[in-house]
């Protein structure tokens, strides 16, 4: 077993990327979340797998986010000049500064990725958590939240695009309080799908990566992509904006197969048929 | 009774007590806007709990002392606002509760709605807009249109309210919770909530940059460093920004 930090494995169509930190909390450094935006970004270039799942490794904790002693250690501390350089040049940023928005928060992922959580799930991998997982099961000891208030640093939270995903005030519960939530208020505010047995849940996220590794990767694609691009766009523009993808599915020659009595009429047999094609 | 305004703790707060009939007054929402404006100047209070008393009811006013003026939105803090919720809370109350409060506590008998739709004969439908965020669609519609309310149970389970204690309990509780955020850096605690008040009308490339700003103000200030280093070492955290 490789001791990889940010450890990807694939098995058919299913790609399990683990979080491995340096004790079983699983922190993640700097570098780590490097590799974990890079690894994002290989799924979505159509060369990787169909579906990925992201946990943590072991099975006590997704992971606590952001690894503070080490940071707090290792890091010069920047100077304000520093500071506003990082946010202002980020791609010249240094690691001691910070994530910045070219990291890990500077994309969605529109390959689809279920994420399976015990343990703690919190600041920067919660984030990671709610940007890139479309579907989420949760074991029982599974809990959410930002400490990053406690520790006075706010704004952070508005990366996870929390807002489109729970009511506003558990938002708020949990960018305002620092406080956790536990796996039960999770799926009370439809942060995730499941709950059970943590000793069931990666089995059962492993089901549901299965499932969706069964639906056509442009299908699941034009969804995810439709989705992030219309969210806050009048009706009219988002129905257009559907109407053109569903074309598009609709020309792939896989298309309607499996639907009685259709007949693809349309032959593009001579341009590109697999979207795993380089 | 009139309703009382005090500061304890860094927590601003306002109690409504209980009364029959409709308590929410013209006279009682100016003073709730004022006291909302000087809790968002007071750079020591750092909290405020809209506390429902016993028996309190929030409702829209069928006297038409509210209705016949033009609603205006009551401000809106830059610091979080926890509220105490028990009794009936409908028409004008529910848009009150929706539109300036962040965290809420409902007792068990707590109840939310519109009141009968054919009482609302100068409704300002602009108003019950605002609880589009608050809750699903599908509920709203139905307290809308069949005039229905939602128990508080049913208040949780849609995401209005964080929590549902016995009624007694949510003065205590929402207090404690507010008590807790006053210990929070405040220069953090105002940043999540701009960054999540803007978040709706922000593209996702636009929420980038914007919660990058405020990290990086945030960074700027005191109390980050403060905060790793209580945490690194093992203590309390003493924080001097604002």
């Amino acid at each position: 077993m490789s001791l990889v930090p940010i450890d990807y494995e694939v098995r058919g169509h299913v790609a399990t990327i683990r979080i491995r930190g340096y004790n079983d909390h699983n922190p993640i450094t700097q570098q780590m979340y490097l590799d974990l935006h890079e690894r994002l970004s290989a799924l979505d270039s159509g060369q990787g797998a169909r579906v990925a799942i992201l946990r943590g490794s072991g099975d006590r904790h997704f992971s606590v986010g952001g690894d503070l002693k080490k940071h707090q250690a290792q890091a010069e501390p920047l100077t304000t000049a520093g500071h506003l350089s990082a946010f202002w040049f980020p791609d010249r940023a240094v690691p001691a500064a910070g994530l910045n928005r070219v990291t890990l928060f500077s994309r969605r992922t529109v390959t689809p990725i279920v994420a399976a959580i015990q343990g703690y799930c919190l600041g920067g991998a919660f984030i990671t958590m709610c940007l890139h997982s479309s579907l989420r099961i949760a074991g029982e000891s599974a809990r959410f939240g930002f400490a990053e208030s406690r520790l006075g640093l706010g704004g952070v939270s508005l990366s996870s695009r929390l807002g489109d995903q729970v009511p506003y005030a558990a938002l708020m519960w949990l960018v305002a309080s620092g406080e956790f939530i536990n796996a039960q208020d999770a799926l009370r505010i439809g942060l995730v799908n499941e709950v059970m047995p943590d000793d069931q849940v990666f089995a059962r996220a492993e089901e549901v990566a299965a499932m969706v590794s069964q639906v056509p990767p442009l299908t699941v694609r034009a969804e995810k992509e439709a989705l992030f691009h219309t969210q806050r766009v009048n009706f009219q523009s988002a129905m257009a904006l559907g109407n053109i993808l569903e074309v598009l599915n609709l020309l792939h020659p896989a298309a309607l197969e499996g639907f009685p009595g259709v007949t693809n009429a349309v032959d593009m047999s001579s341009t590109a048929t697999d979207s795993r094609e380089a | 009774m009139l309703p009382t305004s005090e500061s304890v703790e860094r927590v601003a707060t306002f109690t409504i007590e209980g009364g029959s009939g409709d308590i929410l007054t013209s006279n009682l929402l100016a003073d709730l806007n004022q006291a909302l404006i000087e809790f968002d100047g007071n750079p020591e209070l750092r909290a405020f709990a809209l506390l429902g008393a016993s028996g309190s009811s929030y409702s829209s006013s069928t006297s038409d002392e509210v209705s016949a003026r033009r609603w205006r939105p009551l401000h809106r803090p830059a610091k979080p606002v926890i509220a105490a919720l028990r009794g009936e809370c409908r028409g004008l109350g529910l848009v009150v509760i929706g539109s300036v409060t962040d965290i809420r506590v409902a007792g068990e008998g707590a109840r939310f709605g519109f009141g009968p739709p054919r009482l609302r004969v100068n409704a300002n439908w602009a108003t019950a807009s605002r609880l589009h965020s608050q809750l699903p669609h599908t509920t709203l519609m139905h307290l809308l249109l069949t005039g229905e309310s939602i128990d508080a149970r049913e208040a949780l389970r849609t995401g209005l309210v964080n929590r549902v204690v016995p009624d007694d309990d949510a003065l205590p509780t929402a207090l404690a919770i507010a008590r807790s955020i006053a210990e929070i850096a405040p220069a953090a605690v105002r940043a999540d909530k701009l960054g999540m008040v803007e978040a709706p009308y922000l593209s996702f490339d636009d929420a980038l940059f914007f919660g990058s700003a405020l990290a990086t103000l945030n960074r700027l200030g005191p109390d980050m460093k403060e905060g790793v280093a209580a945490f690194v070492e093992k203590r309390k955290p003493r924080f001097k920004g604002m």
